[in-house]
C-alpha cells in the first residue's frame, strides 16, 4: 500500500467531517473556523498530489484572506445565525 | 495482488469522499437563508471542486512537472502528473477569489440598507 | 410544512443521486488518471516542449505549469487578470468614498507583543514574496502566489494597526489603486512590444515570447547568468505589483469604521425627503 494514497484518504474524511460541522453550525465566529480547519487539510491534499504551484496560492487565499474578509463580515454585521 | 487492490480501494474512496464534499456544500448554499453562512459554503463549493479537478490527472507513483535537476527528460515524461489541470486551477482559484470578494462587499451594503442578513427577514421588509 | 419538506427532500435526494452518477461514470469508464492510465498525450506535449534544444519551438522557462500558464495559454491568464482588476474596481466603486483627512500614529490598543512581532514579520515577508516572483520560471512560483503572500502582511497591519495610521503613511484606497493600474499597464506594455517591432523593424507576433520560425523578435532568456523567462519573467514581476495592490486596495476599504457610512447613508436619505 503506497504511503500517499493512505495520507490522501486520512485527510480527504478530515475534510468531510469538518465541511460538515462548517455548514451546520449556528454560531458564525466557529463556523469560519472549522471552514478555514478544512482548507488546512485540502492544503496537505494538494501537496499530496504533486501540485506544488497550487499550494503557494491556496495556502495564503484560503487560511489568510477568506477567514480574514468573512471575519471583517461577521464583526461588522450580525455574528449569530437565526432559527431554522 | 493485494497490494493494487488496496491502492485502487483507497483512491476509489478519495473520490467519494470528494463528492460527497460537493453535495454538502451545495445543500449549504441552497438550503441556509443567513447570507454569510452561503458564502462560507461557496468557497468550501470552490475548493473541493478545485481539488477533483487536480485529482483527475494524478497518477500512482509520480513526480511532480518540474525540470530543473532532471537530466533525462524521458524520465520525467513517463512519471510526471499532468501539469494542463494544475494550470487552470491557479486561473480558477483567482477568478473565485475575486468574486467572492465582491459578494463580501455587497452582502455589506445590504446590512447598510436593511439592518439584517437574514433573506427571508429582508423579503418580509421588501413587500 | 409538508410542501416545504418534499421540496427539501427532492432537492437532495437529487443532489445525492447526481453525486452517484457522476462518481460511479468517471470511475468505470477508466477516464481517471489514477486507476493505472498513462498520463495524457497533451500534457506530454506541454512538458516535452517547455525546455527543448531547438530555440525556435521552445520556452524560456525551465517549469511546465508556468509556461503553459504564461507562454502557451497567455491570452486566459490575461483575460484572468482582467477578470481580477474588473472586481477590485467593482468594490472601489461600490464604497465611494473621499479622502479622509483624519491621520493616527503607529501605536495601538494591542500590546507591545503583537506591534513588534508585525513590524519584524513585515521585512521578511516582503523579501519571499519578491524571491517567489522572481524565481517563478525556475521553481514553483510566480506572480499570484507572491501577490498572495504580500497581501496577508497587508492584512496584518490593517488589524493590528488602524486604518488611521496607514493613512498617515499615505497607503489609502486611492493610492493603491493607482499602484495596481501601473502595474496593469505595465502588463499591457509588454504584450504590446512586439507590435511595435512589427511596425518599424520585421514580422513578429502579438504576445510573442522567443524567436519563432519567420520572425527574429524575443526577450532575454537569461539575464546576468540566470535563467530570466524571456517575457514570462516580465509577466510575473508586473503581475506580483498588480496582485498584491489590489487585494491592499480591498482590505484598506474594509477596515474604514462603520460610522462614516452610516452618516453618508444618513445625509443621502435626508436629501431624498
Amino acid at each position: 500500500m503506497d504511503i500517499t494514497v493512505l495520507f490522501l484518504a486520512i485527510m480527504g474524511t478530515i475534510g468531510l467531517v469538518f465541511a460538515y460541522l462548517a455548514v451546520t453550525e449556528r454560531a458564525l465566529v466557529k463556523a469560519i473556523i472549522y471552514s478555514a480547519v478544512q482548507s488546512m487539510a485540502f492544503a496537505v491534499m494538494l501537496y499530496l498530489l504533486r501540485a506544488p504551484d497550487i499550494v503557494l496560492v491556496y495556502i495564503p487565499v484560503s487560511v489568510g484572506l477568506y477567514p480574514a474578509a468573512l471575519f471583517f463580515l461577521v464583526g461588522k454585521t450580525e455574528s449569530e445565525e437565526g432559527e431554522p | 495482488m493485494n497490494n493494487e487492490l488496496l491502492n485502487n480501494v483507497l483512491l476509489t474512496y478519495v473520490f467519494y469522499v470528494l463528492v460527497a464534499t460537493i453535495g454538502i456544500s451545495l445543500y449549504g448554499v441552497i438550503f441556509k437563508p443567513h447570507l454569510t453562512k452561503k458564502i462560507i459554503s461557496i468557497t468550501i463549493f470552490s475548493d473541493s471542486i478545485n481539488l477533483l479537478a487536480i485529482f483527475i490527472g494524478y497518477k500512482l507513483y509520480s513526480i511532480p512537472p518540474e525540470l530543473k535537476g532532471m537530466s533525462n527528460i524521458n524520465e520525467v515524461l513517463n512519471r510526471t502528473v499532468d501539469p494542463l489541470p494544475q494550470a487552470l486551477v491557479l486561473t480558477a482559484i483567482v477568478i473565485g477569489l475575486a468574486v467572492t470578494l465582491f459578494l463580501i462587499f455587497i452582502s455589506l451594503q445590504l446590512f447598510r440598507l436593511h439592518g439584517t442578513l437574514d433573506l427571508r427577514k429582508i423579503k418580509e421588509l421588501r413587500e | 410544512m409538508n410542501r416545504d419538506l418534499n421540496k427539501k427532500l427532492i432537492v437532495i435526494t437529487s443532489i445525492v443521486v447526481f453525486s452517484f452518477i457522476l462518481a460511479v461514470y468517471t470511475n468505470l469508464t477508466e477516464s481517471l488518471g489514477p486507476l493505472g492510465l498513462d498520463t495524457r498525450f497533451l500534457g506530454k506535449l506541454y512538458v516535452y516542449f517547455t525546455n527543448h534544444e531547438d530555440p525556435r519551438v521552445s520556452t524560456a522557462s525551465l517549469e511546465p505549469v508556468t509556461a503553459i500558464v504564461w507562454d502557451f495559454r497567455g491570452l486566459d491568464t490575461l483575460y484572468e487578470t482582467t477578470v481580477f482588476a474588473m472586481a477590485i474596481i467593482a468594490i472601489y466603486s461600490l464604497f465611494r468614498i473621499d479622502r479622509l483627512e483624519e491621520k493616527g500614529s503607529l501605536n495601538s490598543s494591542f500590546t507591545i507583543i503583537p506591534m513588534l512581532v508585525t513590524k519584524i514579520l513585515l521585512p521578511i515577508n516582503i523579501a519571499i514574496a519578491s524571491t517567489i516572483a522572481f524565481h517563478g520560471s525556475i521553481s514553483p512560483g510566480g506572480g499570484f502566489q507572491a501577490g498572495s503572500i504580500l497581501a496577508v502582511i497587508g492584512v496584518l497591519f490593517v488589524v493590528i494597526f488602524s486604518y488611521y495610521a496607514l493613512n498617515a503613511k499615505s497607503i489609502n484606497p486611492h493610492r493603491t489603486l493607482l499602484f495596481m493600474s501601473l502595474g496593469l499597464i505595465a502588463i499591457v506594455l509588454v504584450s504590446l512590444i512586439p507590435l511595435a517591432f512589427d511596425v518599424f523593424f520585421d514580422y513578429a507576433y502579438l504576445i510573442q515570447n522567443q524567436p519563432k520560425l519567420d520572425s527574429d523578435f524575443g526577450y532575454p532568456k537569461t539575464v546576468g547568468g540566470l535563467v530570466f523567462g524571456g517575457s514570462i519573467g516580465l509577466f510575473n514581476i508586473f503581475e506580483f505589483i498588480a496582485v498584491s495592490f489590489g487585494f491592499l486596495t480591498a482590505f484598506a476599504l474594509l477596515s474604514i469604521p462603520e460610522y462614516i457610512f452610516k452618516e453618508k447613508l444618513r445625509g443621502e436619505e435626508s436629501l431624498e425627503q
